[in-house]
């Protein structure tokens, strides 16, 4: 299922065409527009005192909002991890294929594609522990101090992220339930701006 | 106190801890316990080294079973975490004392802050942690032992493995009966303050709610939904409708045996009524049951004395019947004598014709007349009768149904009676086994509080030991 090009007017246009038919459906579409618009959630996960709040966030092409979470905190439950993109803060440990449980509850926890992870308290020279990390956790492994690479990681998935909204909208959209005429118009809409869309 | 009566309740609450006290003294074991990838693999390795160093095998070192002193090894990358503290509850079960250590110091610049943070969470969070962590730099230690001469002693100094180490000695040397003794009263003092609550806990509700169970039931009443009221009504109106439709039954069959026979109604009447009686207590019987439990009642309806029939002659009818039949007769025999005026001295034959046919013709009216009024007065006292015969009926009937409501409620009364004071009796001893529960509890209370408080009062110390203070109870 894909967008073609900008399609932003297209359907804010389609929402106020459907509001005058149908203003129920108008306004479920305006909701679901507005979901797909907030700006996507960066969370910055660690065991506490793991570092992460010195970590350098680094700018995307579109705005973000950036959560500082921190997960096995005696006497406290574990946080929500729902962000689009997951950093995940941890040190190396000895050996560093010995994945501290917690950080493995949260990779099992959260869609792989999402997360990212940036390792402390190592030598950037030290390929075979960045190694022995990322094969237990399958998943992309950064040094702390790589910012380069910490941006393009982010940008990716805020990119994948935003993909994953329009697939949610136009899914949205097309489950709507409104008037027969409000509904040629989203069907006629939606030909265009999610041609790809399953029947 | 004495510390025989120490003695005497740890024996008595904790017959294991007791036997350990008194047994073998345990090997100088330390458990090494930590999150996998906490550096504990390379801390006990230059552990091992330095013990070997220093000569000795004092200390052994094991990842699993009981010791008597736990080594928990953090790392100084992250705080303390739930997982941590998982590990170290497990761990420090029936250990007698935990030594903590922070590894990693040399990785992290920042571990001071670890270690403070790590303190404080142990202390809120750990009960048996007391309030020491050994910072080590595993690395620094590796390489001071690889440097070897003045250079390579400061370095392992610094690094605090030595320290480390010592402090496991002193907690494997420590005096065993002093530190076990402590742990086992704290152990034993866990054990009655669960007990008491739990003693505390039961408070009789189940007997309680029993109690409560049965009074509610002697409060009912005995005919709670009136139904042996409701039965006796409707067994009332069927048993009158039954009474009405055999009766019914009964007038119509007598009517048409006597309209056959008027003369033989008396007897055709009593015959009759002698089978109605037989099915209406039958039915009643049926519907009602027995009336033996009743003086003076019977279960058969009582026959009453048929009323005599009026007289079938002398009325002013059967007189006035005579003389219009003879005036008819007379006219008739007028009417037959007729021919005989024809003939020649027939006026003659004519007189005595008439004489006859009048005579016969009033015979045969008054006949008939007397046959028909003996059929309606028949049929008049067959209807008078049954109609008293269905009032003694009905009143027979409803006197049953008093008996058997009377019966009935008898019944019930002696049944709630009964029930109610076995109820009572049931609540009654429930309330004797709450009086002797409630006295065997809180005697069992009062018995574990002398028990506590025997544990709570200060040892005397043993010369050369240390003095044995009260551990509180793990929270």
């Amino acid at each position: 299922m894909f967008l073609m090009g900008n399609s932003d007017d297209a359907w804010r246009e389609l929402a106020h065409r459907v509001e005058r038919l149908d203003a129920e459906a108008g306004r479920a579409l305006h909701a679901a527009l507005r979901t797909r618009d907030r700006p996507p959630t960066v969370q910055i996960v660690e065991r506490a005192g793991s570092g992460a709040e010195t970590l350098a966030v680094p700018e995307a092409p579109e705005e973000y909002t950036v959560e500082h979470l921190e997960t096995d905190v005696p006497g406290r439950a574990d946080p929500i991890v729902d962000g689009d993109v997951v950093i995940l803060v941890t040190a190396v440990r000895r050996p560093p294929h010995a994945i501290h449980p917690a950080d493995r509850a949260l990779i099992d926890r959260v869609e792989a594609g999402r997360v990212i992870v940036v390792l402390t308290g190592t030598d950037p020279a030290d390929d075979a522990a960045i190694g022995a990390v990322a094969e237990r956790l399958r998943t992309p492994v950064l040094l702390f101090s790589d910012t380069d690479a910490l941006a393009s990681a982010i940008a990716a998935r805020l990119h994948r992220a935003r993909r994953r909204r329009d697939d949610v909208l136009a899914t949205t959209v097309a489950g709507l339930a409104a008037t027969p005429p409000a509904r040629d118009a989203i069907e006629d809409a939606l030909d265009t701006l999610a041609p790809g869309r399953a029947p | 106190m004495t510390e025989p009566a120490v003695d005497d309740v740890l024996r008595r609450w904790n017959p294991e801890g007791w036997a350990r006290l008194h047994g073998d003294p345990p090997a100088p074991r330390v458990r090494v316990a930590a999150v996998p990838g906490s550096g504990e693999d390379e801390l006990v390795a230059e552990l091992g080294e330095l013990r070997g160093a220093s000569g000795g095998e004092d200390v052994q070192f094991v990842r699993e079973g009981s010791a008597p002193v736990v080594l928990m090894v953090l790392e100084a990358s992250a705080f303390v975490g739930r997982t941590e503290l998982d590990v170290l509850e497990a761990a420090a079960q029936g250990a007698k004392r935990v030594v903590c250590a922070l590894t990693g110091i040399d990785r992290c610049p920042g571990w001071r802050r670890v270690l403070d943070a790590d303190v404080a969470l142990l202390r809120r969070h750990a009960g048996r942690f007391d309030g020491t962590i050994v910072p080590v730099a595993t690395t620094a230690a590796a390489r001071a032992r690889e440097l070897g001469g003045d250079a390579g002693h400061v370095l392992r100094l610094e690094s605090g493995i030595v320290d480390l180490l010592e402090m496991l000695r002193a907690a494997v040397a420590a005096p065993t009966t002093t530190v076990a003794r402590s742990a086992e009263i704290a152990r034993t003092r866990t054990m009655i303050t669960e007990t008491i609550d739990d003693l505390r806990a039961d408070d009789g509700a189940a007997l309680r709610a029993e109690r409560t169970r049965l009074v509610q039931q002697a409060a009912a009443p005995a005919d709670p939904g009136g139904r042996g009221r409701s039965a006796l009504q409707r067994a009332r109106l069927e048993l009158l409708q039954e009474v009405a439709a055999s009766v019914r039954s009964t007038a119509a069959a007598v009517r048409e045996a006597v309209d056959a026979d008027p003369m033989r109604a008396p007897e055709l009447l009593d015959a009759a009524v002698g089978t109605l009686n037989a099915r209406v207590s039958a039915v009643v019987v049926a519907r009602l049951g027995e009336s033996d439990a009743v003086p003076g009642a019977s279960d058969t309806v009582p026959r009453r004395t048929a009323a005599p029939m009026s007289p079938t002659t002398g009325t002013i009818e059967d007189r006035l019947t005579v003389v219009l039949g003879a005036s008819a007769g007379a006219g008739l025999g007028r009417l037959a004598a007729l021919p005989f005026d024809a003939l020649p001295a027939g006026h003659l034959a004519a007189v005595p014709v008439t004489v006859a046919g009048g005579v016969g013709a009033a015979w045969w009216l008054v006949r008939a007349r007397r046959r028909l009024a003996a059929r309606d007065r028949a049929r008049r006292w067959v209807t008078d009768e049954l109609t008293e015969i269905r009032a003694d009926l009905d009143a027979w009937v409803l006197t049953r149904i008093v008996d058997a409501e009377a019966r009935a409620a008898a019944t019930a009364a002696a049944e709630h009676a009964a029930r109610v004071s076995s109820l009572h009796d049931r609540v009654t001893a429930i309330d004797e086994e709450l009086r002797r529960h409630l006295g065997e509890r809180n005697a069992r209370i009062e018995a574990c509080r002398r028990d506590l408080a025997v544990l709570d009062r200060p040892t005397p110390a043993r010369p050369g030991e240390p003095r044995v203070t009260s551990a509180r109870p793990i929270l």
